[in-house]
């Protein structure tokens, strides 16, 4: 056996390689857009250097209200979060809450939805006098027909906030199923009763992980367009995403413009998700140990029927009315806010998927970008972690702190960014570019889902291939993928349905014949039938869902058989 | 640092040296310019608390850890050499590695987890089964190749490990803490059944861990380590009887520590007086010491002899109270104080001295240690 010297190996040029390119396309858009928002002067003409665009945008009306939405919208939409998810989380992990392994399943089911879709829907359910809930509540108790109104600041933060619980619901119930019963307890003994003990100690002790939900809900709130573009621009209200879209929109698109209002987002939102990269890395609290406990269970009483409605209530204004009433739209000709039988039809659905070219290629478009992308963004995960944890690579810390960026980064900005940067490439326009733009911009969903079941891996697994003499991508095809696969195929998941109904890049980055569905919506919204907009919506929804449900399906299968 | 050979392993050839390695994470150095030998054949085993740099030894000799500075030669070709850049990927090395955590692949049955290294080296499928029934026999998991690893016990597992780092005959086996998950009972049979194979295989073994019962039941030698350096190599005997310094008179078995100063030395003996106390002690000294100099001076509770009246040589007998008697069972342990310190004495039942009494304890002059720090 020859021995050569290999100072530095293959997988080690190929790690390098990968995490070097996605930390350029982290760092390029955003670097281009703070060139972009000091410069001056017409897109194709000379530039000057300038502060002049942050100071049109600070004194313009228009602007200053638009920060002061995204700021209102945002603390709204966090507050509703906050409040839904931990109660939840608390009622399903910790209390005797009748159906709470049902709800375990149900309740995040809002984050694979996408929240624009869940905009229309609540349009179509609470819109002033069109709406059905305003015209069922009307005919039913003579209530006023515009008692509910969802445009505007108020159903902005409804519809985010319900949409966005998930986030905070799931950070907390993780750290609540992995506390320490012994620490309750203790308290307990102490003589401190269940409320007591429930407020001081088990909520105090999840604190990391609520904040951490709060964090990720404020900064995805702040940089949301789905929502105010359905909800807040055509009545007015713009948030600070909106407003880029709108600037870039016009007849001479204001770049400059738009790059200061995205900076100013852009600072706030990486400000923020620095800081709790922070707070997380101080590691005060050290309850959850990674060892399976068994959660003390909370005796509610006769209140278990008070939370069994609440959570209810929960999935009814979450899932069940939005699916239920774009499900009815899309089968009625013509829809005034009230079932009618008559108007039953499914011309609609055969109107979206054979008759329109645009339609349908939106669907194919969504499809392939949400296969192709996820398949991408999961191996460059996997090279990412393995950079970040296994690997000897000097700066893995600051390799960690760069591909987290991209949770800052809202979806117009990074998309303006890679305008500017690609418009005069053949890049521009395809749906590659669009490809680009979605795993650069979810980067760190991939990322933590595939790390976290990485650290769950003991490195000796992969250890003791490579001593059996196994180089790295053998023990990488043998080892490391077939024991993270469960890992690896949440990842996929859950970016294949963030994909299938990504908004805000698409919208500024498409091209004829590159539309992806939830642009094609969006003209469907604007342009189209009730009928139409449901029907493509309800489309959108099932094909997140059935790869959620077939997921879910294969993982079970394959437990019982271990 | 003595005794760089021990008569156990005199006339084997060196089959592994490691030469002044260095490795620092940050500005910490774990292993602090190292250099050792491993015969052919032997079992050498790394002793030392966590963090003193045994496990990062062993993963630099694996691949897994690239030092900073040094060089590694296996069987007479380099592994790795700082000063050159060369550093051979682990596959490469031909060992085998057994690990504190098993390190069993869950998705494979035992008779694949223990293939897998045969797989990649070009062998027939008879062959290899062949092979991995052989192992599996020695290693007594013969009766269960197809059964998923993940429903066998802890000991099991291990067994699977083993098996599988033996089956491909590696130049070399490690074994990073094997033990140190398996209960009481089985970690004792475990080191016995172990050290049988290893001496009828006759494989080079490097064995790390931090307790030093394993390390003196399993060793030919031992490497104690602390601070990244060593301390002292010798056959496990002559570490316990001759600790070389404070450090491993401390970390090896009990000792009793005092400290005191050299009144009069000559060759490997010394008289030497005790902290606080008007006792003077004959001592061996196994490093020259010079009057004047504070030492430490140390000796093993079985080493004492405790009597009622004084003996008649009057050497080393030193007057005590008993303070606390210990009924251990099969054995006393008289507990007394030397000026401030508390030192221990194990004594047969039938020495008979109730607490509080006088008494005389006679320290063998030949088993008390003169130590420098």
């Amino acid at each position: 056996m020859t021995l050569r010297p290999a100072s530095i190996r293959i997988e080690e040029w190929i790690i390098i390689v990968v995490t070097a390119v996605v930390c350029l396309l982290v760092l390029a858009p955003i670097a281009v857009v703070f060139w972009q928002s000091v410069q001056t002067g017409s897109w194709n003409g000379p530039l000057t250097l300038s502060l002049a665009n942050y100071v049109t945008a600070a004194t313009a009306p228009r602007l200053y209200h638009a920060i002061e939405n995204t700021i209102i919208a945002s603390v709204g939409c966090t507050a509703i979060a906050t409040v839904g998810g931990v109660t939840l989380a608390w009622l399903v992990a910790r209390t005797n809450m009748p159906f709470r392994r049902f709800f375990a399943v149900t309740n995040p089911i809002p984050m694979f939805l996408s929240p624009f879709v869940g905009a229309i829907a609540w349009m179509a359910l609470a819109a002033p006098r069109a709406g059905y809930l305003n015209r069922q509540l009307a005919d039913l108790f003579g209530l006023p027909a515009d008692l509910l109104n969802i445009y505007g600041l108020g159903g902005i933060i409804w519809v985010q906030g319900i949409f966005f619980t998930p986030l905070v619901y799931l950070m907390t119930v993780g750290s609540l199923r992995q506390m320490d019963p012994a620490l309750e307890e203790s308290s307990r003994s102490c003589g401190a009763g269940m409320w007591r003990t429930t407020f001081r100690i088990t909520l105090m002790l999840s604190t990391p992980s609520i904040l951490s939900g709060m964090i990720l809900t404020f900064v995805s709130s702040a940089g949301e367009f789905g929502v105010p573009l359905a909800l807040g621009s055509p009545h007015g209200v713009e948030t600070l995403s909106t407003q880029i879209f709108e600037v870039l929109q016009r007849e001479n698109p204001a770049y400059s413009l738009a790059a200061a209002i995205g900076s100013v987002l852009l600072v706030s939102t990486v400000a923020l998700v620095v800081i709790h990269r922070m707070l997380v890395s101080s590691k005060q609290f050290v309850t959850i140990t990674g060892k399976g406990f068994r959660p003390r269970v909370v005796d509610l009483r006769q209140w278990r029927y008070a939370a069994l409605f609440l959570n209810i209530a929960y999935i009814l204004v979450s899932v069940v009315l939005p699916i239920g009433i774009l499900a009815i739209m899309s089968i009625h000709k013509v829809w005034l806010g009230s079932i009618d039988v008559s108007q039953f039809t499914v011309d609609n659905y055969i109107e979206v998927l054979v008759n329109q070219d645009a339609t349908q290629r939106g669907i194919l478009n969504s499809l392939f970008l949400a296969i192709v992308g996820a398949t991408v963004a999961v191996a460059i995960s996997l090279i990412l972690s393995q950079a970040i944890y296994r690997s000897r690579l000097p700066g893995r810390r600051l390799i960690d702190m760069v591909s987290s960026l991209p949770v800052g980064i809202p979806g117009i900005v990074l998309a303006m960014g890679m305008l500017v940067l690609f418009i005069r490439t053949p890049l521009y326009g395809t749906l590659t570019l669009l490809m680009i733009a979605y795993i650069i911009r979810f980067t760190p969903v991939g990322q933590r889902s595939v790390a976290g079941s990485l650290l769950a891996m003991s490195p000796e697994l992969e250890e003791s291939s490579r001593a059996c003499g196994h180089g790295w991508f053998d023990t990488m095809r043998r080892i490391t993928l077939p024991l993270l696969k469960p890992g690896l195929a949440a990842a996929w998941v859950l970016l294949f349905t963030i994909y299938v109904r990504e908004l805000p890049i698409s919208i500024l980055l498409w091209s004829s014949g590159n539309e992806v569905m939830s642009v094609v919506l969006y003209q469907l919204l604007e342009h189209a039938t009730a009928g139409q907009t449901g029907a493509y919506a309800i489309i959108q929804v099932a094909i997140a869902l059935a790869v959620v449900v077939v997921f879910d399906r294969t993982v079970a299968g394959e437990r019982v058989q271990r | 640092m003595n005794g760089e050979k021990s008569d156990s392993v005199a006339g084997k050839p060196v089959f592994l040296t490691i030469t002044n390695l260095t490795k620092r994470y940050g500005s910490a150095r774990v292993i602090d310019d190292l250099s050792l030998v491993v015969y052919r054949g032997e079992f050498l085993t790394l002793l030392g608390p966590s963090g003193c740099g045994k496990t990062t030894t062993l993963r630099c000799v694996a691949g897994f850890e690239s030092p900073d500075e040094g060089r590694i030669t296996l069987d007479g070709v380099d592994v790795c050499n700082a000063a050159t850049g060369l550093d051979v990927p682990p596959e490469r090395r031909q060992f085998g590695m057994v690990f504190q955590s098993y390190a069993v692949w869950p998705h494979m049955t035992v008779a694949e987890n223990v293939a897998y290294g045969l797989r990649n080296r070009g062998f027939s499928k008879a062959e290899i089964a062949d092979r991995v029934a052989k192992v599996l026999h020695q290693v007594g998991l013969a009766e269960m190749p197809g059964k998923g690893v993940t429903q066998l016990s802890g000991g099991q597992q291990q067994r699977v490990a083993l098996a599988r780092a033996i089956v491909y005959q590696p130049k070399i086996l490690l074994f990073d803490e094997p033990l140190s998950n398996l209960d009481a009972k089985l970690r004792e049979r475990m080191r016995l059944e172990l050290r049988r194979l290893q001496t009828e295989l006759g494989i080079t073994s490097i064995y790390v861990t931090h307790d030093q019962e394993e390390a003196m039941v399993m060793s030919d030698r031992v490497i104690v380590l602390n601070h990244g350096r060593i301390q002292q190599i010798g056959a496990p005997i002559e570490i316990y009887d001759r600790p070389a310094n404070r450090f491993v008179a401390d970390f090896i078995g009990s000792s009793n520590i005092l400290g005191g100063i050299v009144r009069s030395s000559s060759g490997s003996s010394a008289t030497v007086e005790l902290d606080d106390t008007p006792f003077q002690l004959a001592c061996s000294a196994p490093r020259p010491v010079r009057a004047g100099d504070k030492i430490s001076v140390c000796f093993r509770p079985e080493n004492g002899t405790l009597t009622k009246e004084p003996r008649p040589d009057g050497q080393n007998n030193l007057a005590v109270k008993v303070a606390r008697r210990i009924n251990m069972g099969s054995y006393l342990d008289y507990r007394m104080l030397i000026g401030a310190r508390e030192v221990c004495v194990i004594a047969d039942r039938d020495v008979d001295i109730p607490e509080q009494s006088s008494a005389y304890l006679r320290i063998d002059p030949a088993r008390c240690l003169c130590l420098v720090d």
